[in-house]
């Protein structure tokens, strides 16, 4: 290798002058930062910024401008903004009382005036299935909340310091998995006597917060490796401050997108639940329920069945479409 | 037996039997005026600006530059692997013994590649197969290609592993990549590489992702490995110093064109163009201990947005007022050197004692 | 591979005891008299009540409570519902009903959602891509026991294929209930192959592979999808746990005498011991089916093995 070096001896000193020709200053090109020549098969990743040193909130900023033109989330933003205010208000979209009842109108069809019809009680269907949001939305949101908030605490706790922490927590999570949600949840609400909303949404919360913490806790294990963790702990910032400013905002993504995608699941699976007679129980307005009445009546009356359904489906699509959107935005190795 | 020059003259029976018609006088390779664009959201990235080079038998070609100035591209054409939309090959040809490759038609450029030109990438760990053998990856080519039964392909492969020195070949071959460290695992890349006796093999970065004591050993391994062959080799790499023993030319590329070509004894000893002088310049010596690093100022550009005139004015220090306005032909400077300076015959006589 | 083997199994055994232990607690530790929680609304005659304390051994305290019914596990017994018949006969008759059920599904789900997931993978952006994401998301949606009663009303009720309720005839009778617990799993199999195939065809290895000179089909069909599949395999284990909760809406829906119609009809009754038992048992089942995977997935990834 000495010849090599022999090779490449630079000048004793660097000259900046071509002998005979004067020098000549000119403005220099404005400076571009340089395009890594994407390989085959990578150009959607043809974009791949250098990695920044320091937490890339850059994400955040970047992520929010993808998704104001991307007309997944536009959509699925616009049908939960719609059902939430349905949730919130539903005398907005109706007058009627879902509760007032007569059995003379037991099972009517829809019609101009009632657009649903009535169901065998002689309920204003429109009513019951406007007021059934309330339902859906609140326990979907309120189980996503807790268990997230559930999954970040414990999560951080145990990404970051491992040990017989994590060793705990991994084993109880395992313990969780064995058990499939709808067998426990059938297990658990069969055996309460009064089924509310909080017994519900606790058993459903108990239920999904483990899947939540293991995304959680391999997205901080990933994190804390950063450079930039090493560097604000070598400042001497305190290990919560560690977690909660730095480690949090860079490993909540798939959480994020994790929330939005169980939020459908988690009214998917009330209402599964409702329907198989382990949920909500009467007076509650449910979309479950009104579907599992809908079943004695179907072939007379699936109206009864339609309605409810389609609410339903078009909620849980639109928080899906929505982890689909922030998935697109969020995660860099699908962009 | 595989691989070796007896082999070559085979081969070329086999070829013409495919139906193309290869002149056995022409070079082995020739790239002429090569020009690859990307056609992406942001822009379209001029990748290649007619790149041109020639490759004989027995020769070995190092393809320098920093990341951004194209040398994979110009591979990855000659190879037919560049994926189409978006890569488009807008002008050039790139003759293989005296044919276009680009004339060909996919069953037959399939049947050029890995039999009559092979390539190996930087990272044996990502481009080996993970889930299957070793061995098994290797014997594929004789499988695929030739049709070779199992057990007779298997034992190509430990002969193959056993020339490229891997030791225990025998007892290696059916072990996974991951299994391998990371020199053996290039070996390995550069046995499968070898397998079928191609005419010409392109090393893109083979040794970037390796320790320098192993980089030395792959280096003299595809020097030795040329010898016997008597193949072409295409060196691609941003790393000067590997190349010094093993080239035989050289082609500087900066911004998708070749800046500098000839011999890698002128090139070391005379660049020609300011961007070769700055990369001699920034390679650190003993000699330099206590001093201070010498880098080239600036970035390589965007190439959506390549500078006006020379590519490279913005960075030269020698720029003058025409280097700004009017982009500088490759000028020959005689005996197969060239360099694309306005002021190459000046850079070339600058006293470097 | 032995030794990774040796751990899972080491593994599974402090989690199985976790598991039953939990939802032997959650019956049994709820506030109140267990007797009550377990039967419901329904009073129970005294003599039936004398015979489930002592059944679950209920003056005991917890711990040895449920070490006795581990026991009772250990040897077959799961209990029994009110009138002593024990719960492996009621599941008798039935386990075989919902094995060919999950089966059934099982198969539809992996041919159709993989070929789906590679169309579709293939060419990402397409028109199979897009047409396989939009319908999977919609599938995915649509709560299973709706897309039930759809299916009955159009599929069985308005153009009479298939029938809509019983076993009446064999092998017709699983279809439509096997292709509707089956198309959650299939929803989610199509797009995990999607984009395990996607990501995986920008891999090196792949490009690599085809500078070998090898046909686009080997690529796709040897290299490519042997990676690809991997996060598939793994996702079959967690769908057995999902394709049990779906056997009990399915199964109550199409009116199939399955396991998970017995665990409905129980809830329904408020009959707390068959419920439990038979819900041990089924996770007895999904965590043994786990184990099984994670064997099969140190079989297709070599690099498993050495964890």
């Amino acid at each position: 290798m000495s010849e090599t070096r022999d090779r490449a001896k630079g000048p004793k000193t660097r000259q900046t002058e071509l002998p005979g020709i004067p020098p000549h200053e000119t403005e220099p090109a404005p400076r571009l930062p340089p395009l890594e020549i994407p390989a085959p098969g990578e150009y959607d990743d043809a974009t791949q910024k250098e990695p920044v040193a320091g937490p890339p909130a850059s994400l955040w900023s970047d992520a929010w401008a993808d998704l104001r033109t991307n007309w997944i989330f536009l959509i699925s933003a616009a049908i939960i903004l719609l059902f939430t205010v349905m949730a919130i208000a539903p005398q907005l979209f109706t007058s009627a009382n879902p509760r007032e009842c007569f059995l003379s109108n037991s099972l009517v069809r829809p019609s101009a005036e009632h657009w649903f019809g009535f169901d065998l009680q002689g309920c204003d269907y429109y009513a019951r299935t406007v007021y059934g949001a309330r339902v859906s939305m609140s326990i979907g949101v309120t189980v996503t909340a807790f268990a997230a908030l559930l999954a970040v605490i414990m999560g951080s706790l145990s990404g970051y310091y491992g040990g017989w922490v994590d060793a705990i927590i991994a084993r109880l999570t395992d313990i969780w998995f064995a058990i499939p949600t709808i067998l426990g949840g059938i297990v658990i609400l069969s055996l309460l006597g009064t089924r509310g909303f909080f017994q519900v949404a606790f058993v459903l919360i108990i239920l999904g917060w483990p899947t939540m913490l293991r995304l959680y806790r391999s997205s901080v294990i990933s994190v804390k490796e950063q450079d930039y963790i090493e560097a604000a702990r070598a400042l001497g910032a305190s290990d919560f401050r560690i977690l909660s400013k730095h480690i949090l905002p860079n490993a909540i993504a798939p959480v994020v997108i994790y929330a939005a995608i169980t939020t459908g699941v988690i009214i998917s699976a009330e209402a599964a639940l409702s329907f198989l007679g382990v949920g909500l129980q009467l007076p509650a307005i449910s979309w479950g329920l009104m579907i599992s009445g809908a079943q004695v009546r179907i072939l007379q009356a699936p109206h009864l069945l339609l309605f409810p359904g389609i609410f339903l489906s078009l909620a849980v699509f639109g928080f899906i479409l929505m982890g689909d959107a922030l998935r697109d935005a969020l995660d860099p190795k699908s962009r | 037996m595989v691989a070796d020059g007896q082999l070559l003259e085979e081969q070329q029976i086999v070829a013409d039997i495919s139906g193309v018609n290869f002149d056995p006088e022409a070079p082995l390779l020739e790239v002429d005026d090569l020009h690859v664009e990307f056609r992406l959201r942001e822009g379209v990235v001029h990748a290649n600006n007619g790149v041109s080079y020639t490759l004989n038998k027995g020769e070995t070609l190092a393809i320098v530059g920093e990341s951004g100035s194209g040398k994979t591209v110009s591979a990855q054409a000659v190879m037919g692997i560049i994926d189409t939309p978006p890569g488009y090959i807008t002008k050039g040809a790139a003759r293989f013994r005296g044919v276009d490759l680009f004339t060909l038609d996919e069953e037959e450029r399939r049947a050029i590649r890995g039999e009559r030109i092979a390539m190996i990438f930087q990272d044996a760990l990502t481009a080996l197969n993970p889930v299957f053998p070793v061995g098994w990856q290797i014997a594929e080519m004789f499988r695929s290609h030739r049709g070779t039964s199992r057990a007779e392909a298997r034992k190509y492969a430990i002969e193959l592993l056993e020339r490229v020195r891997i030791p225990g070949a025998k007892e290696r071959v059916d072990s996974y990549p991951h299994e391998f460290s990371g020199g053996m695992r290039q070996r390995a890349m550069i046995a499968m590489a070898l397998a079928l006796g191609p005419e010409v093999l392109i090393a893109d970065e083979p040794t970037t992702a390796l320790d320098v004591t192993v980089q030395a050993q792959i280096m003299e391994l595809l020097d030795s490995l040329q010898g016997e062959t008597g193949m072409g080799l295409i060196l691609i790499t941003h790393d000067l110093a590997v190349i010094a023993e093993v080239a035989d030319r050289a082609m500087v590329m900066y911004a998708g064109e070749a800046f500098e070509s000839g011999t890698i004894d002128e090139i070391f000893e005379s660049p020609a163009n300011p961007y070769t002088l700055g990369l001699m310049e920034s390679i650190a010596t003993p000699e330099q201990k206590g001093g201070r690093l010498i880098p080239i100022e600036g970035s390589p550009p965007d190439l959506r947005n390549i500078p006006r005139g020379c590519p490279f004015h913005p960075r030269c220090r020698f720029r003058q007022e025409i280097c700004v306005e009017e982009e500088p032909a490759l000028r020959e400077l005689g005996g197969g050197r060239a360099s694309k300076c306005h002021f190459a015959e000046e850079v070339v006589k600058l006293d470097r004692s | 591979m032995g030794r990774y083997l040796v751990r899972r199994v080491l593994q599974f055994i402090p989690v199985f005891i976790g598991a039953t232990f939990l939802i032997f607690a959650l019956v049994f530790m709820i506030p109140g008299d267990p007797i009550r929680a377990l039967s419901g609304d329904k009073p129970l005659p005294q003599s039936v009540q004398d015979t489930l304390r002592q059944q679950y051994n209920l003056d005991e305290p917890l711990w040895k409570q449920y070490v006795l019914y581990l026991g009772g596990v250990a040897q077959g017994d799961f209990g029994e519902d009110f009138r002593g018949r024990e719960v492996t006969e009621i599941m008798g008759d039935r386990l075989p009903v919902t094995a060919k059920l999950a089966l059934y599904a099982f198969v539809f789900e992996m041919i159709i959602g993989v070929a789906a997931g590679i169309m579709a993978g293939l060419k990402k952006g397409g028109f199979m891509d897009n047409l396989v994401r939009i319908s999977t998301l919609a599938v995915i949606s649509i709560p299973i026991f709706v897309l039930g009663f759809i299916a009955q009303l159009v599929i069985g009720v308005r153009f009479g294929w298939l029938p809509v309720s019983g076993l009446r005839e064999g092998f017709m009778s699983y279809i439509m209930p096997a292709m509707v617990l089956g198309s959650v799993s299939l929803a989610y199999i199509a797009r995990l192959t999607r984009t395990s195939l996607a990501e995986n065809m920008r891999s090196d290895y792949v490009r690599t592979a085809t500078s070998k000179g090898l046909s686009r089909r080997r690529v796709v069909g040897v290299h490519a999808l042997r990676n690809s599949l991997i996060p598939v395999i793994t996702f079959l284990g967690v769908d057995l746990g999902a394709l049990m909760g779906g056997a009990i809406i399915t199964e109550a829906i199409f009116n199939i005498p399955g396991i998970g119609n017995a665990v409905y009809q129980a809830t329904l009754r408020q009959e707390g011991t068959v419920v439990v038992g038979i819900v041990t048992f089924l996770v007895l089942v999904f965590m043994i089916s786990n184990l099984l995977v994670d064997a099969l997935y140190a079989v297709l990834d070599p690099r498993i093995r050495y964890e």
